[in-house]
């Protein structure tokens, strides 16, 4: 059975964000439509190998963590954009976090999941949304949060990889026999609730931008 | 010291918890922040309402301020030089060209009188000119027509030729200038008026010192009728700066207004 928790709600946002975004002017946005398609891809491919052909998918999701890294940097960096004065930064981080997941794969090789780069990554991603509401309150201009796209978007990734550091940091014991064994998978709920949270903000955040494309579009 | 899977799991779960919760702070302090960022934008906004309208205020003040002392010219200066060319003119006795010749020059002369005195109300009319060339010159333009019609002796001081120009706050200084004057006129009963112009390291100060008959500040402070003191304070401070009265009975009033500028 490939519809979990997990695919339910990844799908319903890649859903969201194919009805809201495929119109968008916006290339940035747009992208979302086929990042979250390779999400739910992902998603599924790696319960069907799990569960169905019973062989290890973490090849697999180191695989998407790099197209992860990647996305989500890129569009991170395109809501701080408007605030910064130099772009140097983006090539830089992307730069280290790239070295970093080549490095952990290259030695520990594709069939042990990278957590090492998760980690930093979820570092980095945190900063980078702490800064981008620092330079929300420090500009001059007011934003209404409730229906700004960005903000709900930021939030939601603040939210997952925050969330997700513990799990990140335990990675390696979490998925020993000794925890594993345990009556229920508390790593998979953690999982479940942070990308429902994830999900769930991003989908709204989609619904905003539709909305302000829309009333935009009719007061021209 | 060794934990076990399920201490683990307490821990970890405690951790994850914490990890989620902290975040939700965040992005609610980060919300609260941005609610009072956008109720101190709109008292912001409203203070510039405020001042624009007061700034309106103050313009159309001036204005009626120079209407009036045209009005009281016209009647008492001009009227009465145009009455006496009339009466001279009317009574010229063509058969006795001796006299009619003195009675048409002292007409012209009148007459000429007359003419000066239109384009020296004519200069006064364009108030809103007179602030165009300047604080410091519109201030000496108002004292040389005030020396002129009324009875005082007038000493103004200012330590330099022009101040920078800053439209908004020029109108609300000279509107504090002409509502001391008004202030003196009315009340002070002097016969000196003192008016110091200071402007260094970007800050103005405007002193109206008298030597009149003065009065208690805060006993009129209260008072209904220090209306026109409150004004004073008000607009001063809405230009970001301080009306300071010192007064006493007998004692002469100085009003000093200091004001942020450039």
């Amino acid at each position: 059975m490939l519809l979990t928790v997990n695919t339910a709600v990844e799908l319903t946002c890649f859903l969201v964000a194919g009805i809201c975004l495929h119109r968008d002017e916006s290339a940035a946005w747009k992208r979302m439509i086929p990042y979250l398609g390779l999400v739910c891809l992902t998603e599924m491919a790696g319960i069907y190998l799990r569960r169905q052909l019973h062989v290890s998918n973490t090849w697999l999701y180191n695989l998407y963590q790099y197209v992860e890294m990647t996305v989500i940097w890129s569009f991170l960096y395109y809501h701080l954009k408007p605030y910064l004065k130099t772009g140097k930064w983006y090539y830089l981080i992307l730069a280290a976090l790239l070295l970093v997941f080549v490095t952990e794969t290259y030695i520990r090789g594709w069939y042990v999941f990278a957590n090492i780069s998760a980690s930093v990554m979820s570092v980095v991603f945190i900063v980078a949304c702490l800064y981008y509401f620092l330079l929300v309150i420090r500009d001059d201009h007011y934003v209404e949060l409730r229906v700004h796209a960005p903000f709900w978007w930021i939030s939601g990734t603040l939210l997952y990889y925050f969330g997700s550091t513990a799990s990140n940091i335990f990675f390696d014991y979490l998925v020993s026999d000794a925890v594993m064994n345990l009556p229920f998978p508390l790593r998979y709920i953690v999982f479940n609730i942070l990308n429902v949270l994830l999900y769930c903000c991003w989908s709204y955040s989609f619904l905003c931008r539709y909305r302000q494309r829309n009333s935009s579009s009719s007061s021209v | 010291m060794q934990i076990s899977s399920k201490e683990f799991l307490f821990l970890f779960s405690l951790i994850t918890l914490i990890f989620l919760i902290a975040p939700l702070f965040l992005i609610y302090y980060f919300s609260l922040y941005n609610k009072r960022k956008k109720k101190h934008m709109e008292e912001k906004e409203e203070l510039k309402k405020a001042f624009e309208h007061e700034l309106l205020k103050s313009q159309m003040e001036v204005r009626e301020q120079t209407l009036k002392t045209i009005a009281l010219d016209l009647h008492d200066n001009i009227g009465q030089l145009l009455g006496l060319t009339i009466m001279t003119l009317s009574a010229i006795n063509p058969d006795d060209g001796q006299r009619a010749m003195e009675k048409i020059d002292a007409a012209t002369e009148f007459a000429k009188r007359s003419v000066k005195e239109v384009r020296a109300l004519a200069r006064l009319l364009h108030g809103e000119e007179q602030l165009s060339r300047g604080l410091v010159a519109a201030i000496a333009t108002e004292l040389e027509w005030m020396a002129k019609a009324r009875q005082y002796q007038v000493i103004y001081d200012h330590n330099v030729p022009e101040i920078p120009a800053s439209r908004d706050k020029e109108t609300m200084v000279y509107r504090l200038f002409q509502e001391s004057l008004h202030n003196i006129f009315r009340h002070a009963r002097a016969k000196e008026i003192r008016i110091n112009l200071d402007y260094r390291q970007q800050r103005l100060r405007l002193a109206i010192a008298d030597d009149g008959v003065g009065f208690n500040v805060p006993e009129v402070l209260k008072m209904q009728k220090g209306m026109g003191l409150h004004n004073l304070h008000k607009r001063a401070g809405m230009i970001g700066g301080e009306a300071v009265i010192h007064s006493a009975p007998g004692a002469g009033t100085e009003v000093a207004i200091t004001i942020p500028y450039g």
